[in-house]
């Protein structure tokens, strides 16, 4: 009983590309792609961060081509 | 003809006009190559985020152009003979092109652009992440045109909301349901 007024209660998660009508993701705009990342410097998933499929994988590769390219880290030295 | 995107990271240590030099070189050998420069996007010189070649900063050149499928091939070859030239990266363009080409940034001014890019964008002042609006401001730069400001400012409105969103609901998710992630 209990359990499942916790799944309930737990609030729908909205993609934030989709909300704000986003279809390009620039590899360039650190930005935007840092909030979606871990103080490591790992992607976060997107049952947690509440992406949908699409917006993910784009933001994926974009975070992706970013690290090729030295705008974001591969993994932070900050940790620790 | 595909559109690409390029971006490359030319070595900072050399003076302005060897990485002037540099960056033209690039969009020379596009033109030679029968290719069209669309846009120019030069971030100008920022921190990298981790250490190539021993060097901590870096120049950021970028063109959008259309070019035969044969080209980036030929492209790489370059950049790989060349050792002033730290990292690059060839794409299929997946943007709005139409935006792109009402802004039309031909290379002529270029030049301008790139320095003007230079002086704003070492990251000192946190107020200005994107060197874009600093750009429109001198009064030598010319080609950047309303339209393109316009829809640059939509897309920083909008991805500012995406940040305030995420940071509300980042707390949320931590204290919720990322336990075993967190400590990997």
């Amino acid at each position: 009983m209990e359990r499942r007024n916790m799944r309930e209660m737990k609030r729908k998660k909205i993609c934030r590309f989709c909300e704000n009508k986003i279809s390009y993701i620039n590899y360039k705009e650190d930005r935007v792609m840092k909030r979606f990342v871990n103080e490591r410097g790992k992607i976060i998933p997107r049952r947690v961060s509440g992406n949908c499929a699409i917006h993910q994988r784009k933001l994926t590769t974009a975070i992706k081509r970013s690290r090729i390219l030295a705008i974001m880290a591969f993994e932070s030295e900050s940790f620790r | 003809m595909q559109v690409y995107e390029t971006t490359f990271i030319v070595n900072p240590q050399l003076d302005d006009s060897a990485i002037d030099q540099k960056v033209n070189a690039v969009s020379d050998l596009i033109k030679n190559h029968g290719g069209k420069i669309v846009h120019t996007d030069h971030m100008g010189t920022r921190r990298l985020a981790y250490e190539i070649k021993g060097l901590n900063q870096g120049y950021y050149g970028s063109f959008i152009y259309e070019a035969q499928r044969e080209f980036p091939a030929t492209l790489e070859r370059y950049f790989k003979l060349e050792e002033t030239y730290l990292r690059n990266l060839t794409v299929c363009y997946e943007g709005d092109l139409e935006k792109l080409k009402e802004s039309k940034s031909e290379d002529a001014f270029g030049a301008s652009e790139r320095n003007a890019d230079k002086k704003d964008s070492p990251k000192s002042e946190p107020a200005a992440p994107r060197p874009e609006p600093a750009v429109a401001a001198p009064a030598a730069v010319e080609e950047s045109s309303p339209g393109n400001d316009d829809s640059k400012d939509d897309d920083k409105e909008k991805t500012d909301e995406i940040i305030l969103d995420h940071q509300e609901t980042a707390a949320e998710d931590k204290a919720t349901e990322n336990p075993e992630e967190e400590e990997l």
